[in-house]
């Protein structure tokens, strides 16, 4: 190898990333939780306090100046937020009491100052971000003294759930972020928030017609509704749906075709399992499947059919009533994070509905442990088996209705999957 | 051309170095931040370089040493910040940094090895920690390693004033506090900027606000704006000291660094009445006597009095201390002998006061006691019964004290300490406060070397007392408020007969119906002693210029009687004969009055005066008990220690006299606060249209800009604001004006929209050129006055409430959250 080779900006640049990932490796991540308090700068603050009150002890008593200037600021960052998170009382209301994830909506924030003196940098983080991170929450600029001062701002929640997710939290660190103080937030109602859904524009082809007194169909000729056609009489005819005019014209019998009553009524059976998902960073199928159940439950709902959703042990019922369909998509916005405790019996299809067209959602796992009783159920399947490009394993691809992968799930991409499996039942 | 004004913002902000950047996934400290980073580390290295220099070397070492060593800080800071935009993640930083810090061991090797020059561990390991420092703060674009530079830095700080505490070294000190101060509330205020919600609605409780100023105000008013007690009683919390080649008339500790006659044990040109002093040969009278056998001319004493003897090592201390001073700062040298100017200010100050004391006033402090009094003179009293004194060890100091005599009555308050420093005091009495328990001079354990040669009064056994010897005396004050309550027996029980003996003068009986005549009314025996006291103070006036003319008069009768002015002998004796014609004990006693006017705020003592020679009155409570009264107008007794309930009415009351005294001045003051209150949004408006128009001549963008950040601030001051993530455009189209104003300020809104997101002018909107441009900035400054943009919008009715104070609000700021309702 040349030395050009040897000492070439891609070779030093490649050891320089070695080094530094050596240097910065975390090779005791168990020590973390007893280490991590120092990253708090007030404990800089106080190491620096201790080592400038002994260099002022033992060689040279002008330090104690710098010692007395540090204390004064670790005192100021310590008891300004201390005092300050004290004279604030804090209101939380919201406009509406329910939204879906991404949507906006907009939250009143209403803090009274009790100190004559202004308030700054107020942060509220807790209760409505799940990752405290630093740029989730809001903040306020100032409150002014012995006012009451409203803030409003578009809370777009990330996840689904009920929220406040736990107590709200309003705090301060002000003016140095040495200490943090912090008060609870009153909030006296409760948002909402269904999973993310998306509209889905087909009705699978196999869902049951069942008889409808005021549900009409294009598609099949009845006796009802609107006319949607004519044709030429045959024999048992009613002689009340001959089209005199078109039968004058034509020299035969003609009679109108009507639209026939119909509606799809479709049952929903979640598998919302803990042991059956794949819960972590890189892949959720709980989520993706609540996600994909809620899109089919409103696309559903949005088309006039009737839907029947059994998550764990109860069943959702779900026709034209707006409160129904509210009630089934507050209990899917309930669903714990990590799923629920479910036994085999929970998973059975109720028996007063075996013969409606049936969708049991579940994944790969329930399926390979063989603890699923499917039934006539079609299945839709989330695979959380990373498939590189490869088949499927052969029992999910033989019974499943639909497959989607947990590992790359995109709402974008339901509705494709969805016709495509409506098309093929 | 319509763009968003959040990103017109947020480009606005870039531009000026006020908001986090993000490249890639990477966030980019603000440019103010990094730069103030670069600022700390700067003020760590500079430091730093003063302590290497150590004035060994040139000027231009340092000068050179700086500007590379800063210089390529900057200049690396800067290509980080341009290479950081470009990069998606953050660079390996850490192996640049472990090469940096290993470099200044090497360079270090070499400088040994060839060089013969090298540095000591501590100032090698700081130079390593130092540039390490530099280059973190190099790389403080990135907010991790921005943190690290600042944090560090303090402790370089910290070295280099432990090394070298120099003034300039307090400088640079004192910026770094400063400068880390507002960079740490700058990187909290970072960390919630882009988060920051703005007010929707606010409502504020004025008239507390009000109450709260008009307190303020008044504090103002009482505390700061005079020097007097309540002023001095807060300042001087941490002393200003140090005793180190610096001269500071407002130092409050320290020697030779003020002028206050106050401890410390470095610099003996200050020597003064202070125990902690290092002696010094003289040729005065010394309390103390040391055995020298250093090699040096003695000095021969001009007179030899009684002195303690003190072990030798005691001289042996001072010079091992000075020694070892002189190892540990370098800076105990001969040159403070070379400042005349302090020698010549501390001798000023001596030639001035016979003593100083150090402690409340006003104090009457007693030297002579005298009893008999024949009409024409008083006769000093004799010692007949010597009170037992003892000495006492207390906290390993010698206090020489009386036996304390049993309590008879609960009128004393809790003893307190004075200090008399005495200067030029020709006496060998030692002033002493009334209710004196006991008595302390340094290294003095012996009751041989004072005598008791009056009732209450000791002497040294010498000629005088000597100079420069601070006293401490411990005495107690007798609450009078308590006495009428626990008393009222004064005089009759114990006092002796003569002093209640009267002159055999022809106008003793005029004076006793005098006194008699004024006490008729009063029950208590304490009361007539007040009323005697009230009617002196109050009816006759203190006239130290005159003096009897009548040799036949007896001068209490003429004082009393006819001319009801005299000094304050005249008083202290008319107050003693009254007092004993209705039969109480009194005597007169004389000494110094410690003024309080006299009360020096720097150097926190009370200098006592030739003139401040003073007469005065004492009665007999009983049980050995004289108590001070005075009957001189002018002239006020030590009461007890105040409570804070006694402090806080003293301070309302100083308040309500001060604002009383300065009434007009305060009402001026007041009218001018409401004036330029009512008046601030003009005042702002002046200022920022002065602002604009010295920026006419800057680039067109920049011009474009402040016209609409002018015209902005002008709506605003009038309440209509511009929605936050509302651009220019939308906010004009939302006003109600007519066609031809809404044209002219949307014309206004195209251009800073060019100026937001263009910089050349070719991209100017279509029917604008250069010329256009200003004028069109400049007629839209001119039609848009504030008082224009007031016009147009009708004042709201005020929707908080409909309080008489909002309205009053209202009323006084029309231009409060108006509603947009304009005439247009």
């Amino acid at each position: 190898m040349s030395p050009s080779k040897l000492v070439s900006p891609r070779r030093i640049h490649s050891a320089a990333s070695n080094v530094d990932d050596v240097l910065n490796h975390d090779f005791c991540p168990w020590a973390n939780k007893y280490v991590y308090w120092m990253k708090n700068p007030i404990w800089l603050l106080l190491a620096s306090i201790i080592v400038s009150a002994i260099c002022g002890f033992y060689l040279n008593t002008a330090v104690f100046g710098l010692t007395a200037t540090l204390v004064v600021i670790a005192l100021l960052g310590t008891f300004w937020p201390y005092v300050s998170i004290r004279g604030i009382d804090c209101r939380v209301e919201f406009d509406k009491s329910r939204t879906k994830v991404g949507q906006s909506i907009p939250v009143k924030l209403i803090v009274t100052n009790r100190w004559p003196w202004p308030i700054w940098g107020l942060n509220l983080q807790q209760g409505f971000f799940v990752e405290n991170t630093s740029e989730d929450g809001v903040a306020l600029r100032v409150i002014s003294g012995w006012s009451q001062s409203e803030f409003i701002w578009d809370y777009a929640p990330t996840t689904r759930g009920v929220y406040p997710i736990d107590v709200p939290r309003v705090d301060t660190s002000f003016p140095f972020d040495l200490s943090r103080s912090s008060k609870a937030v009153v909030c006296d109602q409760q948002l909402i928030v269904w999973p993310k859904t998306t509209q889905l524009r087909t009705i699978p082809d196999a869902s049951e017609s069942n008889h409808s007194e005021d549900r009409f169909t294009d598609k099949r000729a009845g006796d009802f509704g609107e006319m949607i056609g004519t044709r030429t009489f045959r024999p048992g005819d009613s002689l009340r749906r001959v089209h005199w005019s078109q039968t004058a014209r034509q020299g035969q019998l003609i009679v109108c075709e009507h639209q026939a009553p119909a509606m799809t009524a479709v049952r929903l059976i979640v598998d919302v399992s803990r042991k059956h998902h794949v819960i972590n960073s890189n892949m959720n199928s709980l989520e993706s499947m609540i996600e994909t159940v809620a899109s089919v439950c409103q696309s559903l709902h949005l088309q006039h059919a009737y839907v029947e959703c059994q998550i764990g042990t109860q069943t959702y019922r779900c026709g034209e009533s707006e409160a129904s369909f509210r009630k089934l998509m507050d209990t899917l916005a309930k669903i714990p994070h990590s799923g629920v405790e479910t036994t085999e019996a929970t998973m059975r299809p109720a028996s007063s509905s075996r013969e409606a067209f049936t969708l049991l959602f579940t994944t790969d796992q329930a399926i390979d442990s063989g603890e699923l009783a499917t039934g006539s159920a079609r299945m839709v399947v989330f695979n959380t088996q990373p498939t590189n490009g490869q088949a499927l394993s052969s029992e999910s691809t033989v019974r499943a209705w639909m497959t989607l992968n947990a590992a790359d799930y995109s709402l974008d991409q339901l509705d494709d999957h969805w016709r495509r499996a409506c098309h093929a039942a | 051309m319509r763009h968003d004004s959040s990103a017109s913002r947020q480009r606005h902000h870039e531009s000026s170095g006020f908001q986090s950047k993000k490249a890639g996934s990477v966030t980019i400290a603000p440019a103010f931040l990094h730069g103030m980073t670069i600022f700390l580390a700067g003020l760590a290295a500079v430091g730093y370089l003063l302590v290497e220099a150590d004035d060994d070397h040139s000027h231009f070492w340092m000068f050179a040493n700086i500007v590379i060593q800063i210089g390529g800080m900057v200049g690396a800071g800067w290509y980080c910040r341009r290479v950081a935009k470009r990069l998606n993640s953050v660079p390996a930083v850490t192996p640049v940094l472990l090469v940096v810090m290993l470099f200044s061991y090497v360079w270090e090797g070499f400088e040994r090895l060839f060089g013969e020059n090298g540095h000591p561990f501590e100032l090698l390991v700081m130079c390593s920690m130092k540039n390490v420092i530099l280059a973190l703060a190099a790389v403080g674009c990135w907010p991790r390693y921005q943190k690290m530079a600042a944090v560090s830095s303090l402790f370089i700080i910290l070295f280099t004033l432990t090394m070298k505490p120099s003034i300039a070294v307090q400088i640079i000190v004192a910026i770094y506090v400063l400068v880390g101060v507002s960079w740490l509330s700058f990187s909290h205020w970072e960390a919630l900027r882009a988060r920051l919600l703005e007010t929707q609605q606010a409502k504020r409780s004025y008239w507390r606000t009000g109450i709260a100023a008009v307190l303020i105000v008044g504090l103002l008013a009482s505390v700061g704006m005079t020097d007097n007690q309540v002023t001095s009683a807060l300042k001087g919390f941490m002393p200003s000291s140090g005793g180190t080649q610096h001269y500071d008339p407002f130092a409050r500790g320290g020697v030779g660094d003020g002028d206050a006659l106050v401890a410390a044990t470095e610099n003996i040109q200050s020597f003064a009445p202070i125990e902690e002093a290092p002696f010094r040969s003289s040729d005065q009278p010394s309390l103390y006597d040391v055995f020298d056998d250093t090699y040096e001319e003695p000095i021969v004493p001009k007179k030899t009095e009684r002195a303690i003897s003190l072990p030798m090592q005691v001289s042996k201390e001072v010079c091992k201390r000075i020694a070892k001073s002189k190892q540990a700062n370098r800076q105990f040298s001969t040159l403070r002998q070379k400042n005349p100017k302090r020698k010549g200010h501390l001798k000023d100050l001596d030639s001035q006061a016979i003593f100083y004391v150090a402690g409340r006033v006003p104090l009457h402090l007693r030297m002579q006691v005298y009893d008999l009094y024949d009409g024409d003179q008083w006769y000093a009293e004799d010692l007949a019964d010597p009170r037992r004194m003892q000495v006492r060890e207390i906290k390993g100091k010698p206090w020489l004290e009386f036996v304390d005599r049993s309590k008879t009555y609960d009128i004393f308050s809790k003893p307190e300490t004075h200090a008399l420093k005495i200067a030029n005091l020709d006496s060998n009495r030692i002033p002493a406060p009334p209710q004196a328990i006991g008595y302390h001079i340094d290294k003095l354990d012996r009751l041989d070397f004072i005598e008791q040669v009056q009732p209450d009064v000791i002497a040294m056994r010498r000629d005088k007392v000597p100079e420069m010897l601070p006293i401490h005396v411990i005495s107690r004050r007798i609450d009078h408020d308590r006495i009428e309550s626990k008393i009222d027996i004064l005089g009759r029980l114990g006092g002796q007969s003569r002093y209640r003996v009267l002159p055999t003068i022809s106008e003793m009986k005029q004076i006793k119906k005098l006194a008699q005549t004024w006490t008729k009314d009063d029950k208590h025996d304490w009361s007539k002693v007040e009323t005697i006291v009230n009617r002196l103070r109050s009816e006759y006036t203190l006239d130290p210029n005159v003096i009897v003319s009548d040799p036949t008069q007896s001068p209490v009768a003429e004082f009393l009687l006819r001319t009801k002015r005299g000094p304050d002998y005249q008083f202290a004796t008319a107050a003693a004969m009254m007092l004993r014609s209705i039969g109480m004990s009194s005597r007169v006693v004389s000494g110094f009055y410690a003024r309080p006017d006299r009360y020096e705020t720097r150097s926190r003592h009370t200098p006592v005066l030739t003139e401040d020679v003073h007469f005065w009155t004492e009665a007999y409570l009983g049980a050995g008990t004289w108590t001070t009264i005075e009957p001189t107008p002018g002239y006020e007794i030590l009461k007890p220690p105040p409570t804070l309930l006694d402090r806080t009415i003293e301070l309302a009351g100083f308040t309500l006299v001060w604002m009383q005294d300065h009434f007009v001045a305060l009402l001026g003051v007041l009218f001018l606060a409401v004036m330029v209150y009512w008046s601030r949004f003009a005042i702002a408006d002046a200022w920022w249209t002065w602002r604009w128009q010295a920026q006419e001549k800057s680039p067109l963008r920049s011009h474009v800009l402040a016209t609409f950040d002018l015209v902005e601030r002008r709506f605003r001051w009038c309440g209509i604001e511009r929605p936050q993530g509302c651009t220019p455009g939308r906010w004009i189209n939302s006003l109600p004006l007519s066609f031809e104003d809404r044209d002219q300020l949307r014309r206004l809104c195209q251009l800073v929209d060019w100026a937001a997101f263009s910089n050349t002018e070719q991209d100017l909107p279509s029917d604008f050129t250069k010329d256009r441009v200003e004028n069109c900035c400049h007629e839209i400054t001119t039609k848009w006055t504030l008082k224009e943009i007031r016009a147009r919008f009708t004042p709201p009715a005020h929707q908080y409430s409909t309080d008489w104070h909002h309205r009053l609000w209202a009323f006084i700021q029309p231009s409060r959250q108006p509603t947009i309702e304009g005439k247009a």
